[in-house]
């Protein structure tokens, strides 16, 4: 009887010019330890965007890219895009 | 100085093997009556993969690699993409998403398609109604719009628009005026103006 094994994985982190981080997590099915199928789901974050219930990966990114200058950098241009 | 061996048979099975090298590649043709010819418009039955990519076990297609390989050539598609993704609240509107009934996106080339249909909880307040979380960011310089469905309230003709550099996307509406969005011109769509139904919009926008 075959195996069915289903893995989560971050398998890119993207850090933009302005600090946006944007992370992708591979949803993979194994049948006996072969990948047969492979789903994905986007998250981006933006400069002190609340961290509660990310990845422990993502986490160390934002907390490394997102400087007191990076936030406030950031923040300042989305007051300028009058949001 | 290297050989490629070539052999055939009367079955239409080409092989070509490399001496220096474990195994061999095997052409097979359609039909002893078949010529070389057929070859230039090949059909396949599975799905091939590109730029190493593993070709999917399932379906047929063609398999692009999961982290795209960017092609400079304008004629050259490099990249294909369908998921998920999270919509949020960019700013303290008095909002927060609620159910996600759904969030898709498909990324082809250097474009996104995106649909999402979720609720929201909570009241809104007098800040502008702002969707986070966009699953790719939007290059410098470039503004894209797509329409939107405000489940109550809302103001006619809101519509969302992506903002430069961001990974989110403004509600907004035309004030019906022509002296910009300080005064009469295009405003942005606040929070109290819509009650806690549901959002859904599309949006196709460019990314790099």
């Amino acid at each position: 009887m075959s195996t069915f094994t289903e893995t989560k994985t971050v398998d890119q982190i993207t850090v933009t010019e302005n600090g946006i981080v944007l992370y992708r997590e591979a949803t993979r099915i194994l049948k006996d330890g072969e990948q047969i199928a492979q789903t994905f789901h986007r998250t981006s974050l933006t400069p002190a965007q609340d961290l509660t219930g990310q990845p422990a990966n993502v986490v160390a990114i934002c907390n490394a890219a997102w400087t007191a200058e990076v936030i406030a950098a950031y923040q300042a241009q989305v007051a300028q895009q009058g949001v | 100085m290297s050989q490629v061996i070539i052999a055939g048979d009367t079955s239409g099975t080409i092989t070509l093997q490399a001496p220096a090298v474990s195994g061999s590649s095997v052409l097979t043709l359609p039909a002893t009556t078949a010529t070389l010819a057929t070859l230039t418009t090949p059909s396949f039955t599975t799905t091939i993969g590109v730029g190493a990519a593993t070709a999917s076990a399932s379906g047929s297609g063609i398999s692009f690699p999961a982290t795209q390989s960017a092609s400079s050539n304008a004629n050259t598609l490099d990249d294909y993409e369908e998921g998920t993704w999270t919509p949020g609240i960019q700013n303290s509107c008095g909002f927060s998403v609620g159910a996600v009934n759904s969030a898709i996106y498909t990324k082809i080339g250097n474009t996104v398609f995106i649909q999402t249909y979720y609720t929201l909880t909570g009241t809104g307040n007098s800040t502008a109604f702002t969707v986070s979380g966009l699953p790719f960011s939007v290059p410098s310089g470039v503004y894209c719009t797509g329409a939107a469905d405000i489940g109550t309230g809302g103001v006619l003709g809101a519509y969302v628009r992506t903002e430069s550099t961001n990974t989110y996307a403004t509600f907004l509406y035309s004030g019906g005026g022509t002296t910009g969005s300080t005064s009469n011109g295009r405003q942005p769509l606040l929070a109290n103006q819509m009650g806690a139904g549901y959002v859904i919009f599309s949006l196709v926008y460019s990314t790099s």
